[in-house]
């Protein structure tokens, strides 16, 4: 399908747009111009014709609008008109809406949009059949699921998938395949098989009736089961694939579970270690508290003790160190304190008594003196205790500080690895619990099926059977004879074309996937390959197999290529319409993106392709013209007109682009 | 302009038996206008008879 002409009536920028094509130049349409001059109005006119998208009264030609309001009534309409041709037949497509000014000069719709559609054949100016639900045409031929492949905005197509459109390329698949449709002919077929088995309950009495309702409801019974199965099967599907998603995407977290799984020993020694440390300290401030007191309290008592002992000495007051009696035993026994000199030595005798002498003189003041001095002995045994405890301790606790410092280092070796994944700790856990539920959803599921697989069998039987019976108690009149005939060759297609759409949609899937790899491989000589996967998911590959990682260019010429795809593999060929086609990739890129485009579209290869582009001075350049030069092309730009701003269509290139070093050198002839 | 051309040409292409093939080609070319039980039975009959002559 080709556009032949475009005409749009009031609409936006596009008050009076005419774009008639000729049939040698109408592959490859250009409708350029500079941002502001309307080819966002054009895209949105195609929309509104196309998909009925909501305008506003905004939205019609401000020029226009101002001749309804001065003359204050009547009322003008939006109209999109296209004619379409389709290998030698035409349809005529007109969409429009009504506005009028209020009592108030406001504007209001008058009515809803509406749409005629005009078949032709062979010469679109003699039309001879209006369409009787021209919605209904339009539908069919230009179906709303594909409109995310023909009709769109060139700047987002580098991000064609990375958005979610795998339900547009799983829809737009079942869409070409029409399984809906062929589901709704099998639907038929075995209504049509209920009624001839009816049919023939009824003309072979009263007994066959009620086995053939019998039969009936043991057939819905096996409808059913296998209606769930499918669920069954889809949800597994479904079970099976997120599995594996969350698998992959705990694999790419496996380092970070093991960094964070050390991270977490390592936190629990340094806690242990930590607590030990506590305990050592403490215990070694008690004894140094302890060792403290006992050399405070000595260090306070020792100068007054040694006073007191002085001055109790003096007065003969402080105990000799001998004890009364061990010195009466040594004068009794003519001894000396080393047992030997005494008898020998008379002064020494005459010494002990006077210790004897003293000891006894000495009384209770001496005594305590002698006490408190021993006590002070035992607080300084005490503080020497301590102060040992605490050098042994003190050992202890370097060790126990060691280890906490090689803890530490491996924790801060760990620290920059775990910078990053940190903040990916709530999310392992919860793919992890995710996991773990959608392997419990499968046990469950498998289960499901497995009990399922045995009703099914029981049903089975039961309608094999019932159909014995049936069969049995059908009539031999001829009419029931080939009833029977008919039953039993729907009952083949009925059971053949079990499973038949599943096989149709896999047929298209590898198709398209056949396509776009050879053709993106041939682009890119050979470097990627495309796998679309049984769930409608996009890969690029590299050769390997490996993931492989597109440059916007790439991506978009990838996601061109899978929209041209589709029409080409099941032979759909509506036009590919784009704004902006070559979005925001740069000069090298577009270069390389038009020349691949070129060679998808050159009719020589085989295409019936039609392409309009809608390009800014940015996109269109001497050096992507080069390209397009190599396909026959329209070229059109759009110029602003009047005070009102019209566009108007003009043939060529804008004149004013010129003036641009690019074009100024093309016309010098030093672009070639 | 005719879109059931990709079930249709998938349905040749298939490896159903010959006779369930061209019972749903007749049966999907028939759905363009709408299939009625009248017509099932027409596509039916029809189908029928060709098995006997083939």
């Amino acid at each position: 399908m080709k556009i032949l002409s475009v005409s749009v009536r009031n609409f936006r920028l596009l008050r009076n747009f005419d774009l008639v094509l000729d049939t040698a130049d109408n592959d490859l349409v250009f409708i350029n111009g500079s941002n502001g001059h309307g080819k966002t109005s054009l895209l949105g006119a195609f929309q509104f014709c196309f998909f009925d998208q909501a305008i506003r009264p905004e939205d019609f030609s401000d020029a226009s609008l101002e001749e309804l309001r001065l003359t204050g009534r009547g009322e003008i309409s939006v109209t999109v008109k296209l004619v379409l041709n389709q290998e030698g037949d035409f349809a005529l497509v007109n969409r429009s809406q009504a506005v009028v000014i209020g009592d108030d000069s406001t504007l209001e719709f008058s009515g809803r949009p509406i749409l005629d559609v005009t078949l032709a054949f062979q010469d679109p100016s003699t039309p001879s059949e209006v369409h009787p639900d021209p919605e209904f045409w339009l539908a069919q031929n230009l179906p709303s699921r594909f409109k995310s492949f023909f009709l769109f905005d060139g700047e987002l197509m580098y991000k064609f998938f990375d958005v979610s459109v795998k339900g547009a390329i799983e829809q737009a698949v079942k869409e070409i395949a029409q399984i809906d449709l062929f589901e709704e002919i099998l639907d038929s077929v075995r209504s049509h098989r209920n009624l001839l088995s009816s049919r023939l309950g009824k003309i072979s009495g009263t007994d066959a009736e009620k086995l053939e309702k019998a039969l009936a409801t043991s057939r819905e019974a096996l409808s059913r089961l296998v209606s769930n199965g499918r669920q069954i099967a889809e949800q597994q599907e479904g079970a099976e694939k997120r599995q594996r998603e969350l698998t992959k995407q705990l694999e790419a977290h496996k380092d970070a579970g093991k960094f964070l799984a050390r991270n977490k020993e390592l936190q629990e020694s340094l806690d242990r270690l930590d607590s030990q440390r506590r305990a050592f300290e403490e215990a070694m401030n008690k004894e140094i508290l302890q060792a403290g007191v006992a050399s405070f309290l000595v260090s306070r008592a020792d100068y007054p003790l040694k006073k007191h002992i002085k001055e109790a000495d003096e007065r003969g007051k402080y105990p000799a160190n001998f004890k009364p009696e061990a010195l009466e035993k040594l004068i009794q026994e003519d001894e000396c304190i080393c047992g030997r000199h005494l008898s020998e030595s008379p002064p020494a005798k005459s010494n002990l008594e006077r210790l004897l002498e003293r000891s006894k003189n000495a009384g209770p003041l001496g005594a305590q003196l002698q006490i408190v001095h021993d006590s002070l002995l035992v607080s300084r045994g005490v503080a020497q205790k301590s102060s040992d405890s605490v050098v042994a301790n003190t050992g202890l606790l370097r060790e126990v500080r060691a280890d906490i410092l090689k803890l530490k280092a491996e924790k801060d070796k760990l620290e920059p690895k775990l910078e990053g994944i940190r903040g990916n700790a709530d999310l392992i856990q919860k793919l992890s619990s995710e996991l773990k539920s959608v392997d419990n959803e499968l046990l469950d599921l498998k289960a499901r099926s497995t009990r399922l697989a045995e009703d099914y069998s029981k049903a089975e039987s039961q309608v094999k059977a019932d159909q014995k019976k049936f069969d049995k108690a059908t009539s031999n009149s001829s009419e029931a004879v080939d009833l029977r005939r008919k039953l039993s060759f729907l009952e083949g297609v009925i059971q053949e074309s079990d499973g038949f759409s599943e096989k149709v949609l896999e047929g298209v899937r590898s198709r398209v996937e056949e396509f776009v790899s050879s053709h993106f491989s041939k682009v890119k000589q050979g470097k990627f390959k495309t796998q679309i996967t049984e769930d409608f998911e996009v890969l690029t590959l590299n050769q390997d197999g490996s993931p492989a990682e597109l440059s916007e260019g790439q991506k978009m010429l990838k996601a061109y290529i899978f929209s041209i795809a589709l029409r080409e593999v099941v032979g759909l060929s509506f036009p590919l319409i784009v704004d902006t086609p070559f979005g925001r990739i740069d000069e090298r890129n577009r270069e390389a993106l038009a020349e691949a485009l070129c060679q998808l579209i050159d009719p020589t290869s085989g295409s019936s392709q039609q392409v309009i582009f809608m390009m800014h001075d940015g996109e269109y350049t001497p050096y992507t013209k080069k390209h397009f030069d190599q396909v026959k092309s329209s070229e059109n730009y759009l110029e602003l007109i009047g005070p009102g701003n019209e566009s108007t269509l003009k043939r060529g290139i804008d004149p004013a682009w010129f003036e641009l070093t690019a074009w100024a050198d093309w016309k010098k002839g030093a672009i070639k | 302009m005719d879109n059931e051309i990709e079930l249709l040409r998938v349905l040749r292409a298939s490896d159903l038996s010959e006779d369930t093939k061209k019972y749903l080609i007749k049966a999907v070319e028939a759905n363009l206008s709408g299939l009625t039980q009248s017509k099932l039975d027409a596509i039916l009959e029809s189908s029928l008879e060709q098995n006997e002559n083939s």
